[in-house]
């Protein structure tokens, strides 16, 4: 074959192939559809949305919060209560005034105990001024009989030798009377009534 | 550098202050009545605690006496061997302090009983 044949064939042969691929990257549908297998239309793409649209929170149950209540002040109340001579705070006039009104029972229903409006009088045999009324009323509207009878006192007036010696040691009306009743030492008359002052 | 002293406090004001706390040295603890119990610790670690004082008071104001006693404490200050964990069990003072009749045995109530300073 004449060299310049086969160069102009080669020539040939190579602008084919350019064309074919050139045809096949490029954007000519007409040709590509022309030369290769006719291409599906393309499918749109649809992609889930990777973050939810935003929706605002649910309310959720509303708690109401309480404040707890300041604690009682009870010294500050105790300095609205009547005192005694002393200083202390007077129990019976503040209970006969209706100042305190201490319940009986720790239920709420509770009955209180029966109160006895019984006075004795309890007199000295050689020093009869010294005579002491013995008022069971107030007594037993804040104690129960069994609180005295019979451990502290018996119950037949005059039985017990109760002395004041013993009281201040302690025993019978000093069982209470000097440490959480008012003190023997700081009113005589608040017993012995016809006592002078 | 010179450091400029402080004056010294007058020693008048100092002897006044001085004879003002031995005034009020002996007076009881503001809120003490007559009648309040102090209850000494007989377990360890009273120094770092202090013990409890029971306000009579208070507790008069609200309750007859035959409330408490003799069903619950007998009226022999000491006679009852009353413990935390007693009182936790609902006995003693528990038998109110539940957090309904009266405030609740909690950590922060310790100081309303364990108070620091003597009784009076």
């Amino acid at each position: 074959m004449h060299p310049a044949l086969r160069l102009g064939l080669l020539a040939l042969l190579a602008a084919c192939a350019c064309f074919v691929l050139l045809s096949a990257c490029g954007s000519l549908r007409t040709t590509k559809t022309a030369l290769f297998v006719p291409l599906p239309p393309p499918k749109p793409v649809v992609r889930e949305a990777r973050r939810k649209p935003y929706a605002p929170p649910k309310a959720g149950p509303v708690v109401e919060f309480k404040e707890a209540p300041a604690p009682i002040d009870w010294s500050e109340r105790a300095a609205l209560l009547p005192r005694d001579a002393v200083g202390g705070i007077d129990w019976v006039t503040a209970l006969n005034a209706k100042a305190i009104e201490p319940k009986s029972s720790l239920a709420t229903d509770g009955e209180p105990e029966p109160e006895l409006d019984l006075d004795v009088e309890l007199v000295p045999q050689d020093t009869p001024d010294f005579k002491v009324t013995y008022p069971h009323k107030i007594h037993t509207s804040l104690l129960s009989c069994a609180s005295c009878h019979t451990e502290i006192f018996q119950m037949q007036a005059g039985a017990d030798p109760i002395t004041m010696e013993k009281i201040l040691g302690g025993e019978y009306c000093g069982r209470c009377h000097g440490k959480v009743a008012f003190d023997p030492t700081t009113a005589c008359q608040r017993c012995h009534k016809a006592m002078p002052q | 550098m010179n450091h400029a002293r402080a004056p010294a406090p007058p020693r008048r004001a100092l002897s006044w202050l001085a004879a003002l706390v031995l005034v009020l040295a002996p007076l009881p603890r503001a809120g003490a009545e007559f009648g309040d119990i102090l209850f000494p610790r007989k377990v360890a670690g009273a120094s770092e605690y202090p013990p409890a004082t029971f306000p009579h008071f208070v507790h008069r104001m609200q309750f007859k006496c035959y409330v408490c006693h003799d069903s619950i404490f007998q009226m022999k200050a000491g006679a009852d061997e009353i413990t935390m964990e007693a009182i936790s069990a609902g006995r003693f003072c528990g038998r109110c302090h539940d957090g309904k009749t009266a405030f609740a045995v909690t950590f922060e109530a310790c100081l309303r009983c364990h108070k620091s300073g003597p009784a009076p």
